[in-house]
């Protein structure tokens, strides 16, 4: 009763109340993966954690996901991890990636976006990659809604319990279990054609939807929202 | 020094090996090659339930109505036979067939102070690859196949010296499935022995296969043993019973010592066999599949090397025809990302692969082949990225590649003529060096998201540049454009390419990569 009362009266006493003996879900000692895009990892609190599920969303023709999909490879190949690209539309070009962002890279061409979930699933099981990239754009729009929240569950109950990092190119934000979710709103031009990737990636716009950090148990906890 | 590695029953271990459910059930061996189709050979509990051999098929079956039967197969037996060799050839190079299932080893220049270790190894490897056998040493190939053969209670034979080698242990002995391994120095472990007399005495006149008639006149003279021939004077034996005679006393004292006619190890690392009856499930195969890898990655072990590919295939029992060609197996090949002799690994990266198989025929037959490479060690770089468990990862890959297709999984490698979608998917490494080429900051140029296969498009053109175009999944009016760049190449010969490409922004928003190919338009991708 006297911790009701404490509430009631004073909501910002509680940590004074109960704080003793209690883990809070800010801070995280977990890895965290630099994407290499300044503005991009500062938003995220350094980067990308391990054992976490991030969504990009990229609802719009040329917003740059693309772009920091080469960034994220980059930023796996420096931390001398192999990464693994499960390409649900079979629409990456290894011709205009920088070959040195490619040696570490397993590219599974899919046809279907049953085969990439699945294709997933089963990589997720594996220590031997750092990073799995999961690109689901240009797949079936009624695949992509016929998918259950259960998949999505699933996989993030095997990322936490993996220690690399995985992300999801979505067309739509589509993950509920997804700790973090960036939707990408930019838009390249045909001028930022003689740029390079690291002067693109500067001008990308986006916007975080959602920040969690995996702390207590291998449940999520909210920390931010955007 | 020799050893001679015997396998007793061969013809019916030899069978009994390829098949797992046969293990306690009564079965009976039948040469079906005689006129008359007799039992040669029967397991233990054939032989408790009176299936014994010399009885015909339907006598053998009447008294055991559970009886399984299975006919003498050469094809097993050349199969059992090879595994021996293998095993034999682990201890020493210089190894001769000497009968089916007996093989006798050249002991020149192995370590003495290791041999019973390596003929325990050698049996419980044996007994792995579903053969049981016994070993002994002995100082000519002959005594040491008495040795062998002398399959109970015996475990040391000594008095080797008589050959005057200096370097020979003073005793030899039986290394026998069950059995507690023989020493150098006997007196040192306590377990039994004797000499090679004391052995002669012990071995029956029979058990050194005299002829018939030289038999039987051993028999008149009251001798039953071999350590009392033995005993006989040399002199004396030649001149009562001639050079065969002779030939016998030098075969049973040691003397003769004849040489081996070497084998050698087979370079071609395949086993392969047809099933006498169709198999539709996939259990027997992995069984047959591991005993073959198990054979296979010990001759790879034998001669220093590492499996770096594995070829299996499945032999079909309804041929079938597809576009017009008969299909009679089916294949599949699987790159070892780590080459390795290790079987159980090998094993679990082929089970995996196989899961994924589907055919509608049952399986006649199967082959299983693997490309052996030199094993090459080395120190890895500091900055070198490596997998953690390449085998681990090889598994995965075969269940990936059974999702997507063996086709559609690797690592993309890049053709250097440029030609579009110049490239391949080869397979990941297990060591990727640091990386020392362009990244993000030296790379011009927005990244491509290709639509495969490019989207016919529509296109209006003003001012020689694209003003609109419309293609299945996108269109619009062209806000900007930047072209055309004239890509060829190859031209000389087939395959090449000549076209006009553009990178066009639309007003609503999107770049994208628009081609011409003779007159042809194509939205080859977006600029993302």
């Amino acid at each position: 009763m006297a911790l009701a009362r404490a509430v009631q009266l004073e909501p910002v006493s509680l940590r004074e109340i109960v704080g003793e003996g209690v883990r809070w879900a800010a801070g995280t000692d977990r890895d965290t993966l630099g994407t290499g895009i300044d503005h991009f990892d500062r938003a995220l609190g350094g980067g990308l954690s391990t054992g976490v599920l991030c969504e990009f969303v990229a609802s719009t023709p040329s917003s740059g996901g693309q772009t920091v999909l080469l960034h994220l490879l980059e930023g796996a190949r420096k931390e001398r991890r192999f990464a693994a690209l499960v390409d649900g539309a079979n629409a990456f070009d290894p011709q205009t990636s920088p070959p040195a962002l490619i040696e570490h890279l397993m590219w599974v061409r899919c046809g279907s976006l049953e085969q990439a979930l699945r294709a997933a699933d089963i990589l997720l099981r594996d220590e031997n990659l750092g990073m799995v990239i999961v690109d689901l754009r240009d797949c079936a729009g009624w695949a992509l809604k016929r998918t259950r929240s259960t998949v999505w569950y699933r996989l993030q109950r095997l990322v936490g319990r993996w220690e690399g990092t995985l992300v999801v190119f979505t067309p739509r934000p589509m993950i509920p279990s997804a700790q973090i979710r960036v939707a990408l709103a930019g838009r390249l031009t045909v001028a930022q054609c003689d740029a390079n990737l690291a002067d693109v990636s500067k001008g990308l716009v986006f916007e975080v939807l959602r920040l969690r950090k995996q702390e207590i148990g291998d449940f999520p906890q909210l920390i931010q929202a955007g | 020094m020799y050893t001679v590695i015997d396998i007793p029953r061969f013809a019916l271990q030899a069978v009994l090996r390829l098949e797992e459910g046969l293990r306690g059930r009564p079965v009976v061996l039948v040469d079906e090659s005689l006129a008359k189709p007799m039992v040669i050979d029967c397991t233990r509990a054939a032989e408790r339930a009176g299936a014994l051999p010399g009885l015909s098929l339907p006598q053998a079956i009447a008294r055991c109505e559970e009886v399984v039967v299975r006919y003498c197969s050469e094809k097993a037996e050349a199969l059992a036979g090879r595994a021996l060799f293998d095993c034999a050839y682990s201890l020493s190079p210089r190894v001769e067939e000497t009968y089916p299932g007996v093989c006798s080893i050249g002991l020149v220049g192995v370590n003495w102070k290791t041999l019973v270790g390596s003929c325990q190894e050698i049996v419980s490897v044996l007994r792995g690859l579903g053969l049981r056998g016994r070993i002994g040493v002995g100082a000519t190939p002959d005594i040491a196949l008495f040795v062998a053969r002398k399959s109970k209670g015996v475990t040391v034979v000594g008095e080797l010296s008589l050959q005057g080698r200096a370097d020979c242990p003073q005793s030899a002995g039986v290394v026998e499935d069950g059995w507690p391994a023989m020493v150098a120095e006997p007196e040192r472990t306590g377990l039994p022995h004797c000499s090679l007399k004391e052995f002669l005495n012990s071995l029956p006149i029979e058990a050194v296969e005299p002829s018939e008639e030289l038999e039987a006149i051993l028999d008149q003279w009251g001798i039953h043993w071999a350590g009392a021939f033995a005993q006989l004077p040399r002199e004396e034996v030649g001149k009562r019973l001639g050079a065969e005679g002779l030939a016998f006393w030098d075969r049973i004292s040691g003397r003769e010592e004849r040489p081996l006619r070497i084998s050698e190890l087979p370079e071609v690392y395949e086993e392969s066999l047809e099933f006498e009856y169709e198999v539709d499930t996939l259990e027997p195969l992995l069984f047959l599949i591991r005993r073959f890898l198990d054979q296979l990655c010990l001759r790879l072990r034998v001669s220093a090397l590492v499996a770096e590919s594995i070829h299996l295939k499945l032999g079909l029992a309804d041929i079938r025809l597809e576009d017009g060609e008969r299909i009679e197996a089916i294949e599949t090949s699987l790159k070892i990302p780590d080459p390795t002799s290790d079987s159980e690994a090998l094993f679990m990266m082929l089970s995996t692969r196989l899961e994924k198989m589907d055919t509608d025929s049952a399986v006649v037959g199967l082959c299983l082949k693997v490309d052996p490479i030199d094993r090459n060690e080395s120190q890895l770089g500091l900055f070198e990225t490596s997998l953690k468990d390449p085998h681990r990862f090889t598994q995965t890959l075969a269940q990936v590649a059974g999702i997507v297709g063996a086709d559609n999984v690797g690592r993309p490698s890049l053709e250097l003529s440029g030609r579009p979608e110049g490239m391949t998917l080869e397979r990941l490494p297990t060591i990727t060096p640091p990386m020392k080429g362009l990244g993000t900051k030296e790379q011009f140029g927005l990244v491509l998201r290709r639509f495969r296969p490019p989207l016919k498009a529509e296109v209006r053109v003003g001012e020689r540049r694209p003003i609109w175009f419309r293609c299945s999944r996108v269109g619009g009016m062209v806000a900007q454009c930047r072209g055309p760049w004239a890509h060829s190449g190859q031209w000389w010969e087939s395959g090449g390419w000549n076209r006009l490409e553009w990178d066009v922004e639309l007003k609503a928003g999107g770049v994208y990569r628009l081609v011409k190919e003779r007159t042809q338009w194509m939205v080859e991708g977006m600029y993302d």
